[in-house]
């Protein structure tokens, strides 16, 4: 397992991922500071709440794009078969393919959180912790669903709108229950079938919309609702699903 | 001209013609792309909080920084400057409401309605709705906002020349907390209110009202001088210049004190 995380480590070194996405949230930063400079009052906050969305846009963009072309590329290059005359199983390979991807999500929300630790002002400590935390979790659902989806398709393209997808609607997906509690009358059948698609749809996705919040950054937790430990919950559950899904899937490849 | 090229020349020059009229217009039948210009409005329009939280993506924080900060730079663009007067205050009036609505724990939008909104120049028009938004603002959170409470008053008080209305938003000041740790100022604005209406039994009462509500040792000197003072000179004169009528509305306290500061200043003039 190590020399596949290790394999993976090593894969995105080669492929100037660290290096692109440091210059994105160097660009990030530079884009959020200027936005912020030029606001009337709250500069701080401004800067907090710009720089939390856009790193974390950077974040999920990079990982997505980065995991679902290197991972059709090992299956085209036959890496895949490579490593799996190892002595390793499938589910312990899916496993380790995800930490690695992990633990370079990880390495980049790291140098997220130096910056904001040091340069940015008046952030609250507490929201902050929450905030990274949540992060984290967030970027390993994505990973864990981006490696799904670059294993159960073949396309690197039909991957990543995939996740895309997921993800968009996993951000909506509170406000579409939102809409979904309103009561409507004068439906139209595909209207009614819409919203029970919908519906379904609203009980199997993750309520990513409750991850890292940047008002957490700017005015901490709220500590009387438990909408902050959402996130832990939700990852602990999703993530070994998403794992799961995957792991069945290449357990049926043949090679 | 090879006869392969030909159909080809054909056809964009049919197309180039196509694009002329379509720039041009035809008639009745088309006005022409040239005459549709760039919607320079001066205010976005208002969206429903349905669809700004739609497309917060879940991050409400970004979506009111975002927005607040649009709002900032609101009808000034490529070179163009609108006059405060010029802007639609009641689509103004429901952009911070729904903004507010969002994040009440920021100040970012009530700054801009006290410091920036405010200074329209048809504030008979336009005040209101900084009023009615500085109080509502502050209704959210009475304690931690006093001081939009004060910046409505004072709107309320010289822009709007609406006293009444004043007066409101200076009760709700006055009866916040007493634990509160806030200036003495803000209880005794409705005292400065009422002498301006020339209510001055009113303004009286609330002033011995706070004299005899607060411990001596809340109060500075200078504050206790300055309220003696308020009483005994400058309502006493007011009464004196406008009659009796004026006099018979005060209260026996606040005649007793006028009255210890005029036999005094009698005792003076005696003296001299």
């Amino acid at each position: 397992m190590n020399t596949t995380v290790r394999y993976i480590i090593l894969t995105a070194m080669r492929d100037w991922l660290f290096v692109g996405i440091i210059f994105a949230i160097i660009a990030a930063i530079f884009f959020s500071n200027f936005l912020g400079s030029t606001v009337m009052i709250e500069q701080n906050e401004m800067k907090a709440s710009f720089l939390s969305a856009i790193t974390r846009m950077v974040l999920i963009v990079g990982m997505i794009v980065f995991i679902c072309f290197n991972v059709r590329r090992s299956f085209e290059n036959k890496e895949i078969d490579l490593m799996l005359s190892r002595p390793i199983s499938r589910v312990g390979f899916i496993f380790s393919y995800w930490l690695g991807f992990s633990i370079i999500g990880i390495i980049v929300i790291s140098a997220i959180a130096v910056y904001i630790s040091f340069f940015i002002k008046s952030v609250n400590v507490t929201g902050f912790s929450f905030w990274l935390l949540s992060l984290i979790f967030e970027m390993l659902v994505i990973n864990a669903f981006a490696v799904f989806a670059s294993i159960i398709l073949v396309s690197s393209v039909s991957s990543v709108l995939l996740c895309f997808g997921f993800y968009i609607v996993s951000r909506m997906i509170g406000f579409f229950n939102y809409i979904l509690e309103k009561s409507y009358t004068d439906l139209t059948n595909l209207d009614f079938y819409s919203q029970k698609i919908i519906w379904v749809a609203s009980y199997c996705m993750p309520r990513l919309d409750l991850f890292a919040k940047s008002e957490w950054l700017v005015h901490g937790i709220d500590f009387s609702t438990t909408a902050h430990l959402v996130p832990i919950i939700q990852a602990l559950i999703y993530i070994p699903l998403l794992l799961t899904f995957a792991a069945i899937d290449f357990t049926r490849k043949q090679f | 001209m090879n006869n392969s090229i030909k159909p080809l020349v054909l056809i964009s020059s049919v197309l180039l013609i196509a694009q002329f009229f379509l720039w041009n217009g035809v008639g009745e039948f088309w006005g022409g792309t040239r005459k549709i210009k760039p919607d320079l409005e001066v205010l976005p329009k208002v969206p429903s909080p349905e669809i700004l939280k739609a497309f917060s993506f879940g991050d409400d924080e970004i979506a009111f920084r975002y927005n607040g900060y649009k709002l900032q730079f609101a009808g000034d663009g490529f070179g163009r400057v609108t006059a405060l007067k010029d802007y639609d205050y009641g689509k103004l009036y429901h952009w911070w409401k729904i903004l507010d609505d969002i994040n009440h724990k920021s100040d970012l939008i009530v700054y801009y309605v006290a410091y920036y909104w405010s200074a329209s120049q048809n504030p008979k028009r336009d005040v209101p709705y900084v009023v009615d938004f500085l109080e509502e603002h502050s209704d959210k959170d009475p304690s931690k906002n006093w001081w939009w409470y004060s910046q409505a008053a004072y709107n309320a008080r010289f822009k709007m020349e609406d006293t009444d209305r004043a007066l409101e938003i200076a009760k709700k000041l006055a009866d916040l907390p007493k634990n509160l740790d806030i200036p003495l100022w803000t209880r005794q604005l409705q005292a400065f209110l009422f002498e301006k209406k020339g209510e001055y039994d009113k303004a009286c009462e609330i002033i011995l009202n706070i004299l005899e509500g607060y411990n001596q040792k809340q109060i500075s000197d200078g504050e206790i001088n300055f309220m003696f003072y308020f009483i005994q000179e400058r309502l006493r004169k007011m009464i004196e210049n406008e009659g009796t009528e004026a006099v018979q509305s005060l209260s026996p306290e606040c005649r007793v004190l006028m009255d210890q500061q005029k036999a005094q200043d009698l005792r003076e003039l005696g003296k001299k």
